[in-house]
């Protein structure tokens, strides 16, 4: 790390090498859009080695990536906030078996994530794939603890919401088939 | 099991579901994009005899900066002083102020904002009245939103291409900022929307009157920013087509401005205008929408920040 901050190109792409599939599955989830991701990762990568004789504490090094990958993700929702998805709009389908049922589920969480702003997300990906305390994702994003807490319970109820209302309107679709 | 643990537990295996790796053609362009990229210069702190010059010099600047204040301070009593009404006060920019979607560098976290002056800021408000401060206050912090709303006065987007003004007298949000659109949006309804866009197509009104998917006014005309423009009412009912997420790519849709990378589309459910006009000879579109409850209250905001337009060269 030492030599990294002091400007050896080598040893940081030891990090970068050690640090981008973890960055990249966390983009992914945030954004739901592998290209984007992917742009997301090497602009905080890129911005990181730039930024990094700015960095203070070197222990704080995994921290600091982090709260670089969110603010990189924010700004990539923003920016392409109009581009043509290559999501599919999906269509309901009445539940037909237990395997069927299972792709419906996932399905609706896509759906009901989708729904969620950025800065929603970011904090159930921390907080349910990263499995960071609400006081690690509050230290993570750099927001308070009651910003954090915030997010995480509207992000819930907002999912909770969309998912109930497929379920509704499965139901009203079976029953009108 | 309960109902959350049952949540919890499904959007746990969700998220573990899907890529956990960034490919090798990803990893080897940031390599190499590392490489091509300089790192910024390292700040090394004063020591010894430099730190010591650098305290004294120090001392020097503060008592001459208090000189000045000084010097200022008696000649301002010399003046006389004038009666009547005092002069339009100076309304200040909230410290959420919004981030721009061009910008990059503000992304960093850092523990000292500094003040900026890069060409990505905000639309810079005018200074005529009413006059909000300059963007001197420090720079935008790293966390993004929520947006805080522009303070009311008079704003400039040198981004936008070609420049555009606007004033605002409260309640209204700067969303994004391109060279190709200036995204506003009021406090109240997050999927109300007021777009200043560059458009490469003509004829859109004309196109949107003969759209049979959706309810619209005949074509008028009207003044725009001093210059004649067209303009038409659309609505779409709720049910015209699926309900798109903002990023999902909505086929049925009407598309009020399209190109390669982005896209308007008329919600259903919501009501709006389409105003097209030339600015120095570039197509400007300008798109305002919000849903049918919010749209009566939305209409006055919008109708001001139309009136107040001006494409200053």
């Amino acid at each position: 790390m030492t030599r990294a901050i002091l400007g050896d190109e080598a040893a940081f792409e030891a990090l970068v090498r050690g640090s981008a599939d973890r960055l990249a599955a966390i983009a992914y989830r945030i954004l739901r859009d592998l290209a984007r991701s992917e742009e997301a990762v090497q602009k905080t990568l890129v911005t990181a080695w730039r930024e990094l004789p700015g960095l203070r504490d070197p222990d704080r090094f995994d921290a600091w990536l982090n709260r670089l990958l969110v603010n990189t993700c924010y700004a990539e929702a923003r920016n392409s906030r109009r581009w043509a998805s290559e999501v599919a709009v999906l269509h309901m389908l009445p539940a037909a078996s237990d395997e069927t049922s299972q792709v419906m589920d996932r399905d609706q969480l896509e759906r009901g994530f989708r729904r969620l702003s950025v800065e929603q997300r970011a904090v159930l990906v921390f907080h349910y794939y990263e499995g960071l305390t609400l006081v690690e994702v509050s230290d993570h994003l750099g927001i308070p603890l009651g910003t954090v807490k915030s997010r995480l319970h509207s992000g819930v109820a907002l999912m909770r919401a969309a998912l109930d209302a497929d379920a509704r309107a499965t139901r009203s679709g079976s029953r009108s088939a | 099991m309960n109902r959350g643990q049952d949540f919890d537990r499904a959007l746990r295996d969700w998220l573990a579901d899907g890529p956990t790796r960034l490919s090798p053609r990803a990893l080897a362009e940031t390599v190499s994009e590392i490489r091509a990229t300089p790192q910024r210069a390292r700040i090394q702190p004063l020591t010894g005899r430099r730190a010591a010059m650098s305290a004294w010099l120090a001392a020097a600047v503060a008592v001459t900066a208090a000189v000045v204040v000084l010097f200022i301070i008696v000649i301002r009593a010399q003046e006389p002083r004038e009666v009547g009404p005092s002069a339009a006060p100076t309304a200040q920019l909230a410290s959420g102020t919004p981030q721009l979607a061009t910008a990059t560098d503000s992304s960093v976290p850092t523990s000292s904002p500094t003040s900026s002056a890069a060409a990505s800021q905000p639309p810079s408000p005018s200074s005529s009245t009413p006059t909000p401060s300059l963007f001197a206050s420090p720079s935008p912090p790293p966390e993004l939103a929520p947006l805080d709303p522009l303070a009311p006065g008079t704003y400039t987007s040198r981004v936008f291409d070609p420049p555009v003004s606007f004033t605002t007298t409260g309640g209204v949000v700067l969303r994004g900022e391109r060279p190709d659109n200036v995204w506003l949006e009021p406090d109240f309804a997050p999927d109300a929307e007021f777009n200043v866009i560059g458009n490469d197509e003509r004829g859109v009104v004309d196109r949107l009157a003969r759209d049979d998917r959706i309810t619209t006014s005949k074509p008028f005309e009207l003044i725009v920013a001093d210059r004649p423009a067209r303009g038409i009412d659309v609505a779409a009912a709720p049910d015209a087509y699926p309900y798109g997420d903002r990023n999902d790519y909505v086929q049925e849709a009407v598309i009020v401005a399209q190109r390669a990378q982005w896209y308007f589309y008329l919600h259903p459910g919501a009501k709006g205008r389409v105003i097209e006009l030339t600015v120095a000879g570039t197509q400007v579109l300008i798109f305002y929408e919000a849903q049918e409850a919010d749209f009566e209250r939305f209409a006055p905001i919008a109708a001001d920040l139309l009136a107040s337009l001006e494409f200053p060269t």
